[in-house]
């Protein structure tokens, strides 16, 4: 009797050619045969597991065999030390996390909740930090805390925060910490004490803590309160100054330091200083992520802090008579982004100092203008200017990798060239509706986004002429592991979906059509969100998801990837956009609307994933 | 210095050191034996696979070694597309002599070249049906009516097609 050599595979070499298969295919492969259901049942944590990874639920690890330990490190460094989010059973995790996929790829996404509509305009941003939603206000009026933690959320929209009713939280004794919040994540907190003076708290349970059972607002805030009482509205951090903290130039010494006699609840509530941070001039681009903070200056000095190895700050006397000043944290490491250096150019300096000479080299310093935004991986740092866009070593951000503006131009027709970063390897195709003549067609009304397929197109449908300006006009950068997204005020949504084969050389912008897709969406987008699965963004008052974990291999979008519209309060009057926030079940967005009587209403949306449907 | 190589149907293959190499068996086998002329047995391969098996070490021989535990940026973007194409060409054999040189290489413990043979498998099975699976692969359905209901009613959840 024939045995297909198949069934003489051993159980490993097996589970290896799972490896790389999503689940429908891992199913259809169990349904076969007795041996391979039992090779599968037997182990389906395995298997699972490395489906998890396939379908990139869990980062995949960088490591050469997908043992146990290391993967559990990967999870660890993507879930942080939050023991809630231990994985037991992989089969359930896959199943959930499968249920949440199928619900961001309708078309509609469901149960959507405006959590509260506000005539206030204090609230200045929004910020996702662990298990928990940041409304950050103006200077004065400090910040207020929701937990988003997803199996609390009503999906329904019966927890509302009325404000009309209960008064405006942040006003009536809201958290008054020294400056304004301005980024927050995994237990760090940096808030703004001056134009060039920042304090950094950490909270070691890794979130902001809510109320025991009833995890509200309200809560939040009480618990913020037990020692000092509530804050009253007139006090303000800039009426509290100190001399405390020493300055180091003539910028900082002008500012008021604020003293940490509002900052008790801070450390009843389980926060602490990490310390403060000095710049030699205003930063231009900041980025918190994973312990880790990075500001450029104005001066083009980039700043790396390692937060999680900077011990935090003892909490102050009870009598709070006097509190000691924060340690100023010292930067593990800057570089000054004008002298920054391709391979090349770092040869010929190291030639020259051999040599002997004094002169410090060729560096990729002409006209580098300003930093406009800065992100970092773990081995990457992306740093672009007006004119330029260029991915740095994380190792050492004196080394450039990666020129993305020395991309080649493409003669695309007579006198009409295209850059290779412009549309021409996957695209958006424009609606059939056409404004002014302009081949790229603005996308202004519902339909404009309805029947949108991301596909496949020829090169060089940008045009644009050869001696045009070209301006690097990147409005938001995010890297996301290897994949490099950032918006272009040209209406480019540009995705570079593998960085680290673009510095190593294995792919060309100009000979791999792959390594760059352009979404050409018509107008600026005001957010873009991207958590290496889903990319979200907002233009003209309206939210759109990009499903790119419906695509398969290495995120090359295919036809029929869906784009979510999210169409829900009359979004043609909102106008302005104050953040979004994206987690696993659900999306927030913060946004203001104008009125009819030029009178301005502030949101906060929330849609989220109903495990029922 | 070349290495001697005795298959189970005792043909002797004489290989340069370096592309014997690539086997990590044989290399550990070499490291304890030293400096020797002793034919090395290969009792659970066959001539012809431990032919085409060599082909695939000396045209990789200058590639690096994988290691142990170090990260490794081949490993961290293992796609089922990312098979080079001199491998893919090299791979396009009939399904038995795939199937041996995926246990010669499993056997010899040649990463690299088991990563190349499970990926085509993988390959083959990626969007198709239990029932195109198994007439691809000559294998029989053993399942009763009830076990393939079962199976799929708890496969259910993740149907996407």
């Amino acid at each position: 009797m024939y045995i297909s050599p198949f069934l003489e595979l051993p159980s490993e070499v097996i589970l290896h050619i799972l490896e790389t298969l999503r689940i429908p295919d891992i199913h259809a492969f169990r349904g076969v045969c007795r041996h391979f259901d039992a090779v599968i049942k037997e182990n389906a944590s395995a298997v699972y597991r490395l489906a998890a990874i396939v379908h990139g639920y869990i980062q995949r690890p960088r490591y050469s065999s997908f043992n146990g330990e290391l993967l559990e490190q990967a999870i660890q460094a993507l879930y942080g030390n939050k023991t809630d989010t231990k994985i037991t059973c992989w089969l359930d995790f896959c199943k959930t996390r499968w249920r949440i996929d199928q619900a961001w790829k309708r078309p509609i996404f469901p149960n959507e909740t405006i959590l509260f509509s506000h005539p206030d305009w204090s609230l200045q941003r929004l910020c996702h930090e662990g298990d928990n939603l940041l409304l950050c206000t103006d200077r004065r009026r400090g910040f207020g805390a929701m937990s988003a933690h997803e199996p609390n959320l009503s999906t329904n929209g019966a927890r509302q925060v009325d404000w009309n009713t209960n008064g405006n939280p942040f006003s009536d004794g809201g958290l008054q910490p020294d400056g304004e919040l301005v980024l927050a994540h995994r237990g760090y907190l940096l808030f703004k004490l001056g134009v060039t003076r920042f304090r950094v708290w950490r909270h070691t349970g890794g979130g902001i803590p809510v109320g025991q059972g009833v995890p509200t607002f309200e809560s939040f805030l009480a618990s913020l309160q037990l020692d000092d009482g509530p804050p009253t509205a007139s006090a303000s951090t800039s009426e509290s100054i100190s001399d405390s903290a020493p300055t180091s130039n003539s910028d900082s010494e002008s500012e008021p330091v604020p003293t940490h006699t509002h900052t008790r609840a801070f450390y009843s509530a389980g926060l602490s200083v990490v310390g403060d941070v000095r710049l030699d001039a205003r930063q231009n681009a900041m980025r918190l992520k994973d312990g880790w903070l990075m500001i450029s200056t104005e001066r083009n000095t980039l700043y790396i802090f390692d937060l999680a190895a900077s011990e935090t700050f003892a909490e102050p006397a009870v009598d709070g008579a006097s509190s000691p000043s924060p340690p100023v944290l010292i930067p593990n490491s800057t570089a000054n982004l004008w002298t920054v250096r391709t391979p090349a150019q770092a040869l010929q300096a190291a030639a020259a100092m051999a040599a002997g000479e004094q002169q410090e080299g060729p560096t990729d310093r002409t006209n580098v203008g300003y930093t406009t935004n800065i992100d970092f991986s773990d081995r990457y740092i992306v740093h672009s200017t007006s004119e330029r866009v260029r991915i740095l070593s994380r190792d050492a951000p004196h080394a450039i990798l990666y020129n993305l503006h020395e991309s080649s131009w493409y003669k695309v027709a007579s006198g009409r060239w295209a850059k290779c970063i412009t549309p021409n390897a996957y695209h958006v195709p424009p609606p059939a509706r056409r404004v002014n003549q302009n081949p790229r067609t603005l996308v202004r009304t519902e339909e404009d986004l309805r029947v949108h397929e991301v596909v496949r197109a020829e090169r060089g449908t940008g045009q644009r002429r050869k001696d045009a300006p070209w301006r690097w006009d990147v409005g938001q950068m995010v890297l996301e592991g290897e994949t490099l997204v950032m918006s272009f005020g040209t209406g480019w949504i540009v995705c570079l979906p593998d960085v680290e084969r673009l510095v190593n050389g294995e792919w060309t912008l100009e000979e791999n059509p792959e390594a760059c897709w352009v979404l050409d969406i018509g107008a600026p987008a005001s957010d873009v969100l991207f958590d290496g699965r889903r990319l979200v963004w907002s233009h003209y008052g309206k939210i759109c998801i990009l499903n790119l974990h419906a695509s398969e291999g290495c995120m090359q979008v295919t036809t029929g990837t869906p784009v979510v519209r999210i169409t829900q309060l009359d979004w043609t009057s909102v106008d302005s956009s104050q953040g979004m926030a994206l987690t696993q079940r659900a999306l927030w967005f913060l946004g203001g609307e104008r009125g009819e009587d030029w009178d301005r209403t502030i949101h906060l949306v929330h849609w989220s994933f109903d495990e029922s449907s | 210095m070349p290495v001697l190589l005795v298959t189970s149907d005792n043909e002797q293959f004489r290989v340069e050191k370096v592309v014997a190499q690539r086997s990590v068996l044989i290399k550990n086998m070499l490291e304890d034996v030293g400096e020797s002329d002793q034919p090395i047995p290969l009792p659970n391969v066959t001539a012809p696979v431990l032919k085409k098996v060599l082909e695939y070490c000396d045209h990789h021989q200058t590639d690096p070694l994988p290691t142990g535990d170090e990260p490794s940026a081949d490993e961290s973007r293992k796609r089922t597309t990312d098979i080079s194409e001199w491998d893919q060409k090299f791979i396009t054999v009939d399904q038995e002599m795939l199937f041996e040189i995926i246990l010669a290489a499993n056997y010899l413990d040649i990463k690299p070249l088991l990563d190349v043979g499970c990926k085509t498998v993988a390959n083959m099975i990626k969007g198709k049906s239990p029932e195109e699976i198994r007439k691809l692969f000559n294998i029989v359905n053993d399942f009763t009516p009830e076990e393939e209901a079962q199976i799929k009613k708890e496969n259910e959840w993740a149907e996407d097609r």
